[in-house]
């Protein structure tokens, strides 16, 4: 083969490379476009526009223009609670993750009974009361937080619920090895967990969070019910119902959602890399 | 690591105690609380016009004394709202406004959150159970609207239909034959028996969920008010009879609250009379509805 071509073989080597590489920017673009394709047909449903096929007609989505272009600056600043409530709320539910994830792991039988009541009493009932419960219950004790801080709080723990399973995957799927490893360099249990154990299990947990934490961005809207937040999905509600515009109102709070979404997803991906440096990995195309 | 789990849960336990005790309070009532913090905290349900709703380009009255977490006059408009800051202005206050969802206003028990509730609210005999009503500040009709296509037109064709109604609202309570306890004089008709109850979130999902086309129901039940609005803007549908009763609109008073509420609700309740006497109420419910919806139609 090589002499045949008359390359030498380093020649060879990175005109293989270049072939890779041309071959994942093919697919990249391929990837864009189909993208652009998949946006134009999604936009032109709503166009209001009628289709003819000979006798049969299909009429599309018809949408007020002029109340989006009304209202979609008002809508727009709702993104700002949005974002600070699910990061205040993502941090809470980590560190809560984390150490509920570490009681299950540990070898004290309250510490266990602890984070599995935890997690079972949290993943057992709604979100929706867990918010009321915090901002309307707990002024009977004299603790009053406000409608954001309930917010924070209730969706904190909620998630923190959740996502304490995929810590505990994480920490598991930390090798044995590694273990006695850590153990043969003579660390210590605390040094073994900080430094071995939870570097690792945040690499197994992360694109697992960034799901949660997509899908939290959304549960945020239920904090609005405290009549203190007012962040996208409230904003939009209450013009879409004033002005029988719901359908509108409603697209666009859909519209920042996306936005936000793929923002965070390109967030998540970078910190999916740093995280796995120096880890081999399967060959993908993206 | 369970020494540190222990020293953890102890933490959590340490620092409820202590904002437990941060919130203790001194002997004051609750109007002397509004008059020293220069703001009454109204709540409002910005889902209706003309009685409450946002505006979009509205700006935050400047030199506000209203929390972050509040909206100011200058960014919610309508009926209630002009109301509400009248109230707040006999009392010497500036009104701030949240916005908790309906069914958590009428369900009393607000936790000290807001002071009072400007909203539109029906005085019954469930709701003063939990809430102080001062006197009304106006009266609608319920009223039953269908779809203009549906060919309903009268109440007779009411019977066997689905009757869309808001969640925790008068209507609901009223189709279901549940006392309302309203004074004889204001009920008109009684409510059709062989009906089916459709809830949905607000009464304004029911009209627009007509406009929209759907068909699990063609008639609904609000204020005549609110199908005013709706006729105005276009959505297609139609009155159904007259009016089914007449609703007294007041605003309301928590009775949970921690504080001596008595002062307060005589204050707006003196507020109220005041702005009856003076022609305020006639003006803005002119100004809103083109019609004087003050003066009490059993009288």
């Amino acid at each position: 083969m090589i002499a045949d071509t008359g390359q030498s073989s380093d020649e060879y080597a990175s005109s293989l490379l270049l072939y890779e590489k041309q071959k994942q920017r093919r697919f990249q673009v391929k990837v864009v476009t189909s993208w652009l394709a998949l946006l134009f047909v999604l936009g032109f449903m709503f166009s209001g526009a009628t289709l003819r096929f000979g006798s049969a007609s299909i009429n599309l989505i018809h949408l007020d223009l002029e109340f989006i272009g009304r209202n979609f600056g008002f809508i727009a600043i709702g993104s700002f609670q949005t974002i600070a409530i699910s990061i205040a709320s993502i941090l809470l539910a980590m560190v809560l993750a984390l150490v509920s994830a570490l009681a299950r792991l540990s070898r004290s039988a309250v510490a266990v009974a602890i984070s599995t009541f935890y997690v079972s009493l949290i993943r057992g009932t709604p979100l929706y009361l867990q918010i009321i419960f915090f901002f309307l219950a707990l002024p009977q004790m004299g603790i009053y937080l406000s409608g954001f801080g309930a917010g924070v709080i209730a969706l904190g723990l909620n998630y923190g619920a959740y996502m304490s399973e995929i810590f505990r995957a994480g920490i598991q799927a930390v090798g044995k090895g590694q273990h006695e490893a850590a153990t043969a360099l003579g660390m210590s249990s605390r040094q073994k967990l900080r430094l071995i154990v939870i570097p690792q299990a945040l690499r197994f947990a992360i694109p697992p969070i960034g799901n949660e934490y997509i899908a939290m961005l959304k549960d945020s809207s239920l904090v609005a019910v405290t009549g203190f937040v007012r962040e996208i999905l409230w904003r939009a509600t209450k013009l879409g119902r004033s002005n029988f515009r719901n359908l509108e109102a409603l697209l666009v709070a859909a519209l920042f959602y996306w936005i936000l979404t793929l923002i965070f997803t390109s967030v998540q991906n970078r910190i999916e890399k740093r995280y796995s440096q120096g880890e081999r990995t399967v060959r993908t195309y993206h | 690591m369970n020494k540190q789990f222990a020293g953890f849960a102890l933490l959590i336990v340490a620092s409820l105690i202590l904002a437990a005790c941060g919130a203790g309070g001194g002997t004051q009532t609750l109007l002397e609380q509004i008059e020293a913090r220069g703001t009454m905290i109204v709540s409002t349900d910005p889902n209706y016009e003309p009685q409450s709703f946002l505006d979009p380009n509205g700006q935050r009255a400047a030199n506000t004394k209203c929390a972050d977490d509040q909206l100011t006059a200058g960014e919610m408009v309508g009926f209630d709202v002009d109301v509400a800051v009248a109230i707040a202005e006999r009392l010497g206050v500036e009104a701030c406004f949240v916005t908790p969802d309906w069914d958590i206003i009428t369900a009393g028990n607000w936790g000290d959150r807001w002071d009072i509730s400007v909203g539109s609210m029906t005085i019954t005999t469930a709701r003063q159970q939990i809430l102080d009503f001062v006197t009304p500040y106006y009266f609608t009709p319920a009223q039953f609207a269908a779809a203009a296509a549906s060919g309903i037109t009268s109440v007779e064709d009411l019977n066997g239909q689905a009757v869309c109604v808001g969640t925790a609202t008068t209507y609901e309570d009223w189709l279901n034959s549940v006392d309302l306890g309203l004074p004889a004089e204001s009920l008109f008709m009684q409510p059709p028996s062989d009906v089916t109850v459709v809830t949905l979130p607000t009464d304004q999902e029911c009209a627009q969920s007509i406009a929209a086309g759907r068909t699990e129901f063609s008639v609904y039940l609000t204020s005549g008010t609110v199908v005013d609005s709706n006729i105005a803007n276009g959505l297609p549908v139609v009155k159904v009879g007259g009016p089914a009763f007449s609703e007294n609109l007041a605003a309301a008073i928590d009775k949970g609250h921690s504080l001596d509420t008595a002062s307060f609700v005589a204050a707006v309740d003196a507020a109220v009379n005041a702005m009856h006497t003076d022609g305020t109420l006639s003006q803005l419910s002119i100004q809103w509805f083109g019609v004087d919806l003050t003066q009490d139609p059993t009288q």
